[in-house]
């Protein structure tokens, strides 16, 4: 088998929650103690990507699938765990060591009206990475990349003297993935990149994502809540909840036979336009924010098949028979 | 008689040099009782046409002509006074952000207290029992807590479901929600549209759903009205709509889910985008997308015609139903 | 794939100068302050062009012509505005003393805008400790008052190295310490838009781009966090100018031979109950004119370039 492109081994990232360092001293049984609050973003998550695939990972706020993203590019340092790219550990190395990786890993972003910086014009957007990391590149050639890596996101050349003020959400969208693309990387994290903007501009996008997946052999980690657009674009999709993922299966079987529980609930709460469709599976409660790191499963606390096994230990990722994992012991012990 | 009639509805926002149409000729009735639903990208104008129609619009929008009457009462020409009355007591609105309602300093039981003070004469204690009782009519669990919190220590769900629970205390004639999901995570999302739902059927109110996204409408409303660019394209049952599409534009709508698609396929995109209200196209607004613009939709708008259980603006369909019925008058001749 | 040249997406061309200038155009106030004070600073910048007499000429104080009234009262065509104690034609005066507090402003809130924008950049950026340092610096900064700093260090200095030293330097320590003082409210606003910017994505779309954080500081934020800066500075001069003016008033700011507006007026207050009113009205109404000017066109500018307005 080849190495995966990217591997993620126990990835856990936690927030502290109190600004002010005052803050954190506290009395306790007559005692002065420090003590932090943290959030748990990430409880152990692992995943691998392959070379070309596009793995999307669906999960409600909260879950730490922005968080993910923003560890893997190093915008954030984990807690703890590994990423590796093509063998080589990433999660620990500094600016300057970090500085070849980024040519090869990009990401696209969530809000179109403020992934470009609104001083710059499109041509400055562009030019700035390219000339970064090739300095060897005379202006003119940079002129010459900027005309065709434009044009090839659909947007006009003659327009990057303009700022992204004076374009639709869309061509922002486009204009970001030109400047991801720019470095020519492998891989592109996309946190939400279709979220702000409408359905039939939507369309646009995605199909523009798809076309340079096949040209260029990029590989995704798409991040969404949209299942929608998951089960049209994934190779492969991930569940996360609370931190760590519960289901990680190859598109159609996990649309076919969802097997976690809240996996079954989030299927059940698209709505689809026949219908004819089931009931939404009611979930108890709301996604609770894990201050305290969990003891036993995650989803407990809305899971209609928890028992006490499921309160005491935490479900390991187990391999099915159709070749998807499912963190559950319900799954696991044959209940569901 | 209808509860609400919109009849030729024109909104424009006045600025300094030009006059912008956000609406243009909007006409449409509901029944006590009714859902409909409002469908458009934004910048349709959806937004705008909630506003005006409780007359909310702000500042440098501006009711050009065009009636709305809430059973017989006109609102277009009620003073303030009169108007805050409707607001409150017939029509009730439920925006996207709960937090635009919601005052932060003040727990939510004080808020839901004072909106029962201020319209009947009731003691605290009687307002606060009404509030529990419809904060648990709105699922909310351990309600009596809830009352003494703040809104900023409840989830997004959570708060849209307080905000439903204080249109409800007014008992209003039609609810109006603008995106009320959109904030929401999907599974919150579904608990909510139920919610809306089930209200709406139980205590007879009418719904007018603003939301851009069609699988929402599909679950809510019975009749939905399309709109681009400040104009209702499409008109009809909601079912009819999502099944049998007329105009291009909501076709093209439809087709451009992802789930209209094979997995791995092009989506099939409608190309540009949708025009700036400064920039709005002659004729038929959506001919520069069009793929069946022909040269009369560039000059003229199409009126609507009824096709089956819908109105549509097309000219395309237009042509297509008078050959349908040149053939079948031939075929009666013959 | 290259998409078909009749596909490629043009963009809406909507400048944002050209709406604030046409918005600037149709306000008649804003219109006005920003002639006048064009009009001072071009004044003030061609003195020795305009002025009726060359304040540097030895013959231009002339005790005979002390205290003549405005040519209007007195019609003595010479002197426009009249002439002070020492006989010096007002108007001249005012035009140098206008030029010299004008400067004196500038340079000063130029002093003022340096440190605190970089100051407030490196707090606002990187956080933490180095925040909460810098900030309580600004802090113990701004609790003392600028006069106050600027007495007591005034003072000193003229005590240390006499009155002739003094008079020499006037102008530059006016303006370090003016300058010196202020800088804690550029760093709070800096501070608080780079905080804002620093949220959005396209400092973290820099960030993994792999530019370096002086680049992203000052070629990214800074450029956003300018518009609120652009208000200060107007406001800040007309400060530093009211400062300077309060200074010289006490006598410790310029001297009487190369009087500012501030040292002009000082002059003249002892002799406003003496009957001549115009040596101490005449500079104080120019300084207040420039001054309201100043702080007009500072909120005209809150006012419009206020993001609000501009919100995409």
């Amino acid at each position: 088998m080849t190495t995966p492109l990217i591997q993620i081994s126990g990835l856990e990232k936690a927030f502290s929650t109190d600004e002010s360092w005052l803050n954190q001293w506290r009395l306790q049984q007559g005692k002065i103690k420090r003590r932090k609050d943290n959030v748990h973003a990430l409880n152990g998550v692992n995943l691998t990507i392959n070379q070309g695939e596009t793995l999307c990972v669906v999960g409600e706020t909260g879950c730490g699938k922005s968080t993910l993203a923003r560890v893997i590019m190093g915008l954030t340092p984990p807690s703890a765990g590994e990423i590796y790219y093509l063998d080589q550990r990433i999660d620990q190395l500094n600016d300057k060591e970090r500085m070849f990786f980024r040519r090869r890993m990009q990401m696209v972003f969530q809000n179109p009206y403020a992934s470009l910086n609104p001083r710059m014009t499109v041509y400055q957007t562009l030019s700035e990475p390219i000339a970064f990391h090739n300095p060897q590149l005379s202006r003119y050639e940079i002129d010459e990349q900027i005309e065709v890596l434009l044009e090839s996101v659909g947007i006009s050349a003659t327009s990057s003297d303009h700022y992204p003020h004076e374009f639709s959400g869309g061509q922002r969208q486009r204009i970001s993935l030109a400047r991801a693309l720019s470095v020519e990387p492998d891989f592109i994290v996309a946190d939400e990149p279709l979220s702000a903007l409408d359905v039939s501009v939507q369309a646009q996008v995605l199909n523009l994502m798809m076309d340079k997946q096949e040209e260029r052999n990029l590989s995704y980690l798409f991040i969404t809540h949209d299942l929608a657009v998951v089960e049209h674009f994934a190779t492969r999709v991930a569940v996360m909840y609370l931190g760590r993922v519960c289901e990680l299966a190859s598109t159609t079987t996990l649309f076919d036979y969802p097997k976690h529980p809240y996996t079954q609930a989030l299927l059940s709460a698209i709505p689809r336009l026949d219908s004819n469709t089931a009931q939404p599976i009611r979930l108890i409660g709301e996604v609770p924010t894990p201050i305290e790191k969990p003891i036993g499963c995650v989803f407990q606390a809305r899971c209609p098949y928890a028992n006490q096994r499921c309160y005491e230990s935490s479900p390991k990722m187990i391999l099915q028979s159709d070749a998807s994992s499912v963190a559950c012991h319900a799954v696991e012990e044959g209940r569901l | 008689m209808n509860l609400l009639s919109v009849s030729n509805l024109n909104v424009s926002f006045r600025l300094k040099h030009q006059d912008l149409a956000a609406l243009i000729d909007i006409s449409f009735t509901l029944n006590r009782g009714e859902r409909i639903a409002i469908v458009g990208e934004s910048g349709a104008g959806k937004s705008v046409l909630g506003f005006s129609i409780v007359n909310l619009i702000g500042k440098p929008g501006h009711i050009e002509s065009g009636s709305i009457k809430l059973e017989n009462k006109e609102l277009t020409t009620m003073n303030l006074r009169q108007l805050q009355e409707v607001r409150g007591k017939r029509i009730a609105m439920i925006f996207q952000d709960p937090m635009m309602t919601l005052n932060p300093v003040i727990t939510i039981g004080d808020q839901l207290v004072e909106t029962i003070r201020s319209h009947t004469k009731i003691s605290y204690k009687d307002a606060r029992n009404i509030a529990i009782e419809k904060l648990h009519h709105v699922q909310i669990s351990s309600a009596e807590k809830r009352f003494y919190q703040y809104p900023h220590e409840l989830s997004g769900g959570m708060r849209q479901r307080v905000i439903i629970a204080s249109v409800l205390l007014l008992n209003p004639d039609i609810i109006i929600a603008d995106e009320p999901t959109t904030a929401l995570d999907v599974t919150i999302q579904a608990e909510i549209l139920q919610l809306l739902l089930t209200i709406c059927r139980d205590n007879g109110v009418a719904l007018v759903l603003i939301s851009h996204d069609l699988g929402v409408v599909s679950k809510v409303a019975e009749r939905t009205l399309v709109m681009y660019a400040g104009r209702v394209v499409e008109e009809g049952p909601t079912l009819e709509i999502i099944n049998d599409p007329q105009h291009p534009y909501t076709q093209g709508l439809l087709n451009a889910l992802p789930q209209m698609t094979l997995p791995g396929q092009r989506l099939n995109q409608i190309k540009g985008n949708m025009p700036s209200l400064a920039e709005r196209p002659t004729g038929c607004a959506f001919h520069p997308r069009c793929p069946y613009a022909t040269p009369r939709c560039k000059q003229e708008q199409p009126g609507f015609i009824h096709s089956g259980e819908s109105s549509v603006a097309c000219f395309m369909v237009e042509d297509m139903l008078s050959e349908f019925a040149d053939q079948s008058d031939q075929e009666v001749n013959e | 794939m290259r998409h078909l040249k009749k596909d490629l997406i043009h963009p809406t061309s909507v400048s944002r100068w050209s709406h604030i200038w046409s918005g600037f155009i149709g306000d008649k106030l804003a219109v006005l302050s920003l002639v006048i004070f064009v009009f001072y600073c071009l004044f003030a910048l061609m003195a020795p062009l305009v002025a009726p007499f060359d304040i540097n000429d030895p013959a231009f104080m002339d005790l005979m012509n002390a205290e003549i009234a405005p040519s209007w009262i007195s019609n003595d065509s010479r002197f426009l505005l009249g002439t002070d104690a020492q006989g010096r034609d007002l108007l001249s005066v005012i035009l140098y003393g206008t030029r010299l507090s004008l400067t004196i402003g500038v340079c000063a809130v130029l002093i003022q805008a340096t440190l605190g924008i970089c100051i407030g950049l490196v707090a606002g950026y990187s956080g933490g400790r180095v925040d909460n340092f810098l900030m309580r610096c600004a802090d113990i900064q701004l609790s003392f008052s600028t006069m106050m700093v600027a007495i007591v260090f005034l003072a000193i200095f003229q005590s240390l190295f006499g009155i002739a030293m003094y008079q020499q330097l006037a102008m530059i320590i006016l303006i370090l310490v003016i300058g010196l003082t202020e800088w804690p409210l550029f760093a709070r606003t800096i501070r608080a838009s780079v905080l804002a910017e620093k949220q959005k994505e396209y400092v973290d779309a820099a960030r993994v781009m792999g530019i370096s954080s002086k680049r992203i500081m000052f070629r990214h934020i800074l450029p956003n966090t300018l518009s609120p800066v652009l208000v200060i500075f107007t406001v800040q001069i007309a400060n530093a100018i009211v400062a300077e003016a309060a200074l010289s008033f006490l006598g410790l700011g310029m001297p009487a031979t190369e009087p500012s507006l501030g040292s002009l007026i000082s002059a003249g207050f002892s002799y406003m109950f003496a009957g001549s009113w115009w040596i101490c009205v005449i500079p104080s109404l120019t300084l207040i004119v420039l001054i309201l000017v100043m702080n007009l066109l500072g909120d005209w500018l809150r006012d419009h370039l206020n993001p609000r307005v501009y919100k995409d």
